[in-house]
C-alpha cells in the first residue's frame, strides 16, 4: 500500500508539472536516436525554438509563467513526423498548435485540446502527400517507462486506458481485423494514448467522464482505421475524443447533480 | 452504525505518537475576533477590568446569542481594535482561579438548556450546515453531530482525551439530545468505546482523512442542502457543557496536541482555552526556525493564540532557505513554474469530499460560478472539507476562502 512517503513524493512539484512527461518520452527518443541517426534533433530544435519563442511572447505580454509543456509538444511531435519534414511545415504546424491550442487560452490548464495533436491535425490536413499521417515504428517496451511514470505520478488517469485498449481490441476481434487487434502492441498506440488522449488536462475531468472518454477514444479510432493509415486515425480520434470530453464531464457533472438534488432535497 | 470510507486507507500522513497527558502552566491567553465568523463585537470590559472565568467579555451587536465569556479568571491586559469595529484579539492575563457560578436549571429542557448555553459562552461552539454559522437561538436542527473522531494530520485521538472525562462528556452528550429535533449522532472512530447516552446514535468511521470530518458525517447519516439543516459540536464543547452541568462552572482547561516535525516529541497537553502557543511550546522548540500554527499542518492558521475549537497545535519546521541558490534549484524553480490553473491528477478524486466531483468543482468555485458550485454540493462543505484538496494540489490556491465566497452568495440569496 502507497505510504504517506510515497504520497509526498507524488505530492512534490517537480512530479505535478510536465516532468514525467518528458522523462517518459526520453526512452523512445533514445530508441530513435539509435535507430534513425541525428536527423530527429533538427525536427525537435526546430519546434521547440517556435513553442518558446511564442511561449515567451505570451508570457510578457499576460505577465504569466511557463512550464515544460512547449518543449513536450515539440518533442512529441518531433517523435511522431518524418524526420526529412521540412522546416516551414514545422514552423506554421508548431505556431498553429502552441498558439490557437494552447496558448490563446490562457496556457497549460485552460486549454481544451492537446497542442501537439492540433499541430499533428494541422499537418495531416494541409499536407496530406507528405507522410505525416503514417507514423513510426516504436516497439512497445519503449512506451513501459511512460506508462509507469505517468500513471504513477496521476497524470494520466488510468481510466482511460482500459476502454481505449478493449474497444480497440474488441471491435477488432468483432469484425475479424487483424490490424486493429495488433494496434495494442505497438509503442505508437501507447504513445497517443498515454501522452494526447489521457493528457491530464484536455481528457474528462471526471472519474466516470474519463472511462466514457476511453471507449470513445477506441471506438473513434475503429471508425477512422479504414480511412488511412494508423498515425492519422490514431490523432484524429483523439482530436474528436477531447472535442467531446467536455460534454462527458457535463453528463456526469448532470448525473450527480441529479443524485443530489434526490439525496439532499 | 458502522461506516468505513471505502478505498480510503491513511496514505496521506504520518500518526503522531502522543503519550500520557501532562499540563503547561500559562499567564497568558487571547480570544481572537476570528474565533466566531462575522463577528460583530460590543465590548463589555475596558483594559484592566477584573474578570472572573465566565464573566462577559463581548456580545454580538446583531446576534444576541453570541456572547464570548472570560474562558479562565484575571485581568484584561490588552484589547487590539481590528478592521471595520471588530475586534482583533483579546488579551488576558491569567491571575486566579476565580469562577463566575452559574444556575443549572433542574429538570434540563431545550430552552433553559439554550439559555444556559448561551449564558455560559458554549453556544458559538455549535455550527450549522449548510454554511458553517453559529445557529440562531430560534432555529432548531433536523439532527445534530457529535464529532469524536479525528483524522486530520497529527490530531491527538479524541478517545483518550475523552477517557478521563467520561462523566462529563457523556452528561453534555446526553443534555444536547434536547437541542435537536431529529437524531443526535455520535460519530467516533471504528474500535473506540466512548460513553454513549440513551437516545443518543452512534457511528463508527473508519478510513483516511475526509473520514473524520463533520461534512463527511453528514453526507452519509444525515444529508443536507437545499433544504434542511443540521448543527454539530466538537468532542471537547460536549466536555465543557457537560462540566458546566456538573460543576455550575465553566470548564477552563483544553487538551491541545502539539506536535509535527517542529519538535521531537508530541505531546498531549492540559492548557487553557486560547492558549498563547509561544508560552505553550516554549520549552520544547528546537533552535531551528519554526512555524507555531493552531490547528493541523494543512488547515490550521498561524497566529499567536489557540483558536476557539481548535485542538491541536502545530510546530512546522521552516524549508531551509539557501543562502545561495544554486543551478539546480534555480533550474528546479523554473520547472516547477505554471500559471496557476487546476491541472486534474489522480490524486484529486482520493482527496475529495465523498460524493464531490473533485475537479469540476475546483475549477466553480475557482471562477466563482456560483450556480454550477451549488449544484455540485457547496452547500454540504465548509472550509475544513476542502483543506486535503488543496494540500494535494499544490498549486497554493486557498480554495476555502474561495468557498466561503460562494457560500456567501449562496446565503445572501435564500
Amino acid at each position: 500500500m502507497i505510504g504517506p512517503r510515497l504520497v509526498q513524493f507524488l505530492l512534490h512539484p517537480l512530479m505535478r508539472g510536465q516532468l514525467p512527461v518528458f522523462a517518459g518520452l526520453l526512452l523512445p527518443l533514445i530508441y530513435r536516436l539509435i535507430s534513425e541517426g541525428p536527423a530527429i534533433i533538427g525536427p525537435f530544435t526546430v519546434l521547440g525554438a517556435v513553442a518558446l519563442v511564442w511561449q515567451v511572447v505570451f508570457a510578457r505580454g499576460r505577465g504569466q509563467k511557463f512550464g515544460l509543456e512547449g518543449l513536450v509538444m515539440a518533442l512529441l511531435i518531433a517523435l511522431l513526423v518524418p524526420a526529412s519534414a521540412p522546416v516551414w511545415h514545422l514552423v506554421l504546424g508548431g505556431t498553429f498548435g502552441i498558439v490557437i491550442g494552447l496558448l490563446v487560452f490562457g496556457g497549460h490548464g485552460r486549454n481544451i485540446l492537446h497542442p501537439a495533436v492540433v499541430t499533428l491535425a494541422f499537418l495531416m490536413f494541409s499536407f496530406p502527400t507528405e507522410g505525416y499521417r503514417a507514423g513510426i515504428a516504436l516497439p512497445l517496451w519503449t512506451m513501459v517507462p511512460a506508462l509507469l511514470l505517468l500513471v504513477g505520478s496521476g497524470h494520466a488517469n488510468w481510466r482511460i486506458l482500459p476502454g481505449a485498449v478493449g474497444m480497440v481490441m474488441g471491435l477488432g476481434g468483432l469484425w475479424n481485423q487483424e490490424a486493429l487487434v495488433a494496434l495494442p502492441g505497438e509503442g505508437i498506440f501507447w504513445l497517443v494514448l498515454l501522452v494526447l488522449v489521457a493528457d491530464p488536462v484536455a481528457s474528462a475531468a471526471t472519474n466516470w467522464g474519463r472511462i466514457g472518454h476511453g471507449l470513445l477514444f477506441g471506438l473513434l479510432v475503429v471508425m477512422f482505421f479504414g480511412a488511412g493509415p494508423a498515425l492519422g486515425a490514431l490523432v484524429f480520434a483523439t482530436l474528436m475524443a477531447a472535442i467531446f470530453a467536455p460534454l462527458l464531464d457535463q453528463t456526469v457533472m448532470a448525473l450527480n447533480a441529479a443524485q443530489r438534488a434526490r439525496r439532499h432535497g | 452504525m458502522k461506516i468505513r470510507i471505502a478505498g480510503r486507507l491513511n496514505y496521506w500522513f504520518d500518526f503522531a505518537h502522543y503519550g500520557q497527558e501532562t499540563r503547561i502552566a500559562i499567564s497568558t491567553c487571547g480570544i481572537q475576533g476570528g474565533d466566531v465568523p462575522r463577528l460583530r463585537p460590543a465590548l463589555h470590559i475596558t483594559e484592566g477590568t477584573s474578570v472572573a472565568a465566565g464573566d462577559l467579555l463581548i456580545t454580538d451587536r446583531i446576534r444576541p446569542e453570541i456572547r464570548i465569556v472570560a474562558p479562565v479568571g484575571g485581568i484584561v491586559r490588552q484589547i487590539v481594535r481590528g478592521a471595520r469595529r471588530g475586534v482583533d484579539r483579546l488579551v488576558l492575563a491569567m491571575e486566579d482561579d476565580a469562577k463566575r457560578r452559574f444556575n443549572i436549571p433542574d429538570p434540563l429542557d431545550r430552552p433553559s438548556l439554550v439559555a444556559l448555553m448561551i449564558e455560559a459562552g458554549i453556544w458559538p461552539s455549535l455550527r450549522t450546515r449548510p454554511f458553517e454559522n453559529v445557529p440562531r437561538s430560534d432555529q432548531k436542527p433536523d439532527a445534530l453531530f457529535i464529532t469524536a473522531i479525528d483524522t486530520r494530520p497529527l490530531a491527538p485521538d479524541p478517545a483518550a482525551v475523552i477517557a478521563p472525562r467520561r462523566e462529563w462528556f457523556d452528561r453534555g452528550a446526553s443534555a444536547l439530545r434536547h437541542l435537536s429535533t431529529g437524531r443526535t449522532y455520535l460519530c467516533h472512530a471504528a474500535g473506540a468505546s466512548l460513553p454513549t447516552p440513551e437516545g443518543v446514535t452512534a457511528a463508527a468511521f473508519s478510513g483516511a482523512h475526509p473520514a473524520g470530518l463533520v461534512g463527511t458525517h453528514i453526507h452519509y447519516l444525515h444529508p443536507v442542502g437545499a433544504r434542511g439543516q443540521v448543527w454539530h459540536i466538537g468532542y471537547q464543547d460536549v466536555i465543557a457543557l457537560g462540566h458546566l452541568l456538573a460543576k455550575g462552572t465553566i470548564w477552563t482547561r483544553r487538551i491541545v496536541g502539539v506536535a509535527g516535525d517542529g519538535i521531537n516529541q508530541p505531546m498531549l497537553v492540559e492548557t487553557v482555552p486560547g492558549a498563547d502557543i509561544h508560552e505553550l511550546t516554549r520549552s520544547v522548540l528546537p533552535a531551528a526556525a519554526v512555524r507555531l500554527m493552531s490547528g493541523s499542518p494543512i488547515d490550521g492558521r498561524i497566529g499567536r493564540y489557540l483558536a476557539r475549537g481548535d485542538v491541536q497545535v502545530s510546530v512546522l519546521r521552516h524549508a531551509p532557505v539557501p543562502e545561495r541558490r544554486g543551478l539546480t534549484t534555480r533550474a528546479a524553480d523554473w520547472l516547477m513554474r505554471g500559471n496557476y490553473a487546476i491541472v486534474p491528477n489522480a490524486l484529486h478524486e482520493r482527496a475529495a469530499p465523498p460524493g464531490v466531483l473533485a475537479i469540476p468543482f475546483l475549477r466553480a468555485i475557482s471562477v466563482g460560478d456560483v450556480e454550477t458550485a451549488r449544484r455540485l454540493g457547496a452547500l454540504e462543505l465548509a472550509e475544513d472539507d476542502l483543506a486535503l484538496l488543496g494540500h494535494v494540489d499544490c498549486r497554493g490556491g486557498d480554495y476555502g476562502r474561495m468557498l466561503r465566497q460562494v457560500l456567501d452568495h449562496l446565503e445572501a440569496e435564500r
